[in-house]
C-alpha cells in the first residue's frame, strides 16, 4: 500500500515538474521535453491497459490545461504511448514480466533494456507531438530536427524519472 | 481470461482509445488556429473520400436501372432518327414527338431473354410477345445491325430465328445506293457474314459499309450492318465478299422489334 502511495505522490509530483518544464524552460523552437511518456511506460503493471487510458488522457489534458499548449496536444500523443506500453513491454522485457506483473526498474531489468523502451515510448510520443504541433506548416527538415533534438534531451530527463518511478524504494 | 472476454476487452480498449483520441483532436481544432485548419483540412478531404466512395458504391447498385433509363432513351433517339430521316425524303411536315411508328414501320424496344448461339441454327426468345404488338415476321433489330425475324409469338415472349442461322438470309446493299444482294452469316464466329450475289462489273472498295436495302418488307432500309472485306468471283459472274459485321452477337441484350404495318396489304397485292 505504501508503495503505491509513493508511485501516486511521486507520479503527481513530475506532473507539476512537466509543468514547470513547460511553462519555463523555453530552450529554443527546436527541443521539446517531455517525461509524459516516461511516467505512462512506467506505470505499474498491475495497471491494465484501459486504466492507463484514463491516467494518460487526464494527464495529457491536466498537462495541456495548466501549462502554456494548445489543449489536446499532449492528450492526442499521450493516448498513443498508453495503448502500445504492453506492446513495449513484452518486445523488451518479454512475456514473463506481464505474466508475473512485475514491475520493471533499471536496477532488475538494466539500463540498455529500459533506455530502448524509453525511446520506442518517445518516439510514439514525439513523432504525434511535433506532427500535430506543426499542423503541415512546417518543412519535413524542421520537424526531424526537432524530433532528434527532442528525443535527446528528453532521454537524459526520461531515464532519471524511471528511476524515481521504477526505484523499489518507492 | 476466456477468449471471448479477451475479445471484448479489446474491442473496449479499440473504443476507449478511439474516442480518447477523437475527444483530443477535437479539442486541438477548438484551440489551435493553425491546428483547426489542418484538421479541417483532414476532415473534408475524409469526408470526400468517404463521399466518393459512398456514391460509387450506390452508383454501381443503381448501375442497372441507369442502364434501362438509357436504353429506353437511346430507343427514343433512334426514334427520333428514323424519323428524321424518314422525313427527309416524305413530303409531310415531321412531327417531333417520340412515337413507335415511322412510315410504314412500328417500333417496340425488347430485351434478349435468351440467346443460343452453339450451333448453325442458332435461335432466340424475346420479352415482348403479341400483348406488346409483336407479330409474326417481325424483324429484330439493333441501331448496328440485324439480329433476327420472329417467327413464333406468345402473349408475352416471341421466338425468332437469329441471323446466326445458316438458314437465314438478309437483303443488303453495299453503300447507300449501290448493289443489292443477299447477306447471311457465315457460320463461324459472331462477328462474319458472307454477302453474295453481287454482279462482278459492280465497283467497290474493301472497307464499303454494307446496309440493309430495305427490298424485304421485315427491315427497312439503310440499317448499316458491316464493313466488306475479302471478295471471291464465283462462277465468273458474281461475287461473294465477307463481310465483318457491326454487330457482336455475343453481347446484344437489348433490340428493338420492327415490323412492316402495311405487310398485309403487300401480301394480298403480291397473290393477286
Amino acid at each position: 500500500m505504501k508503495v503505491v502511495q509513493n508511485f501516486n505522490i511521486m507520479y503527481i509530483l513530475l506532473v507539476i515538474a512537466q509543468l514547470l518544464i513547460c511553462n519555463y524552460l523555453h530552450l529554443s523552437a527546436l527541443v521539446t521535453v517531455s517525461i509524459l511518456p516516461v511516467m505512462t511506460l512506467c506505470l505499474p503493471l498491475s495497471v491494465k491497459t484501459i486504466p492507463a487510458l484514463f491516467i494518460a488522457f487526464f494527464t495529457g489534458l491536466a498537462t495541456d490545461a495548466l501549462a502554456d499548449s494548445t489543449l489536446g496536444l499532449n492528450i492526442v500523443a499521450l493516448v498513443p504511448v498508453a495503448i502500445t506500453r504492453f506492446t513495449v513491454i513484452r518486445l523488451i522485457f518479454g512475456e514473463d514480466t506481464i505474466n508475473r506483473n512485475e514491475d520493471i526498474s533499471i536496477k532488475k531489468n538494466g539500463i540498455v533494456k529500459i533506455s530502448v523502451a524509453i525511446l520506442i515510448a518517445q518516439a510514439v510520443f514525439f513523432i504525434i507531438y511535433i506532427w500535430a504541433d506543426g499542423a503541415g506548416t512546417r518543412p519535413l527538415w524542421f520537424n526531424l530536427a526537432r524530433f532528434a533534438v527532442s528525443m535527446a534531451a528528453s532521454y537524459i530527463i526520461a531515464l532519471i524519472t524511471a528511476h524515481l518511478l521504477t526505484s523499489p524504494s518507492k | 481470461m476466456s477468449r471471448k472476454g479477451n475479445i471484448i476487452y479489446h474491442i473496449s480498449v479499440a473504443a476507449i482509445s478511439i474516442l480518447m483520441e477523437i475527444a483530443a483532436l477535437g479539442m486541438l481544432k477548438y484551440n489551435g488556429v493553425i491546428q483547426n485548419n489542418w484538421l479541417s483540412k483532414g476532415i473534408h478531404g475524409l469526408m470526400a473520400g468517404v463521399c466518393g466512395q459512398t456514391e460509387s458504391i450506390k452508383d454501381y447498385f443503381s448501375l442497372k436501372k441507369e442502364n434501362e433509363r438509357l436504353v429506353r432513351e437511346n430507343y427514343e433517339l433512334a426514334q427520333q432518327v428514323r424519323r428524321y430521316r424518314y422525313a427527309m425524303n416524305t413530303d409531310f411536315s415531321a412531327d417531333t414527338t417520340v412515337s413507335s411508328e415511322i412510315g410504314c414501320y412500328r417500333y417496340i424496344p425488347a430485351n434478349i431473354l435468351k440467346m443460343y448461339s452453339n450451333s448453325q441454327h442458332n435461335y432466340l426468345i424475346i420479352n415482348k410477345g403479341s400483348e406488346d404488338g409483336v407479330v409474326i415476321h417481325s424483324g429484330i433489330i439493333t441501331p448496328n445491325g440485324v439480329v433476327g425475324v420472329v417467327d413464333a409469338v406468345s402473349r408475352h415472349y416471341s421466338y425468332a430465328i437469329a441471323f446466326t442461322n445458316s438458314n437465314m438470309v438478309v437483303s443488303a446493299r453495299l453503300g447507300t445506293d449501290g448493289a443489292v444482294g443477299t447477306l447471311r452469316w457465315d457460320g463461324l464466329g459472331s462477328k462474319g457474314a458472307i454477302l453474295s450475289e453481287i454482279p462482278h462489273h459492280i465497283a467497290f472498295e474493301k472497307g464499303d459499309t454494307v446496309y440493309t436495302s430495305g427490298y424485304s418488307a421485315v427491315f427497312p432500309a439503310d440499317i448499316p450492318l458491316g464493313i466488306t472485306g475479302e471478295k471471291r468471283l464465283v462462277n465468273g459472274s458474281s461475287y461473294e465478299i465477307k463481310v465483318e459485321l457491326f454487330e457482336d452477337f455475343s453481347r446484344i441484350r437489348h433490340v428493338a422489334v420492327v415490323s412492316n404495318t402495311d405487310e398485309k396489304e403487300i401480301e394480298e397485292l403480291e397473290q393477286r
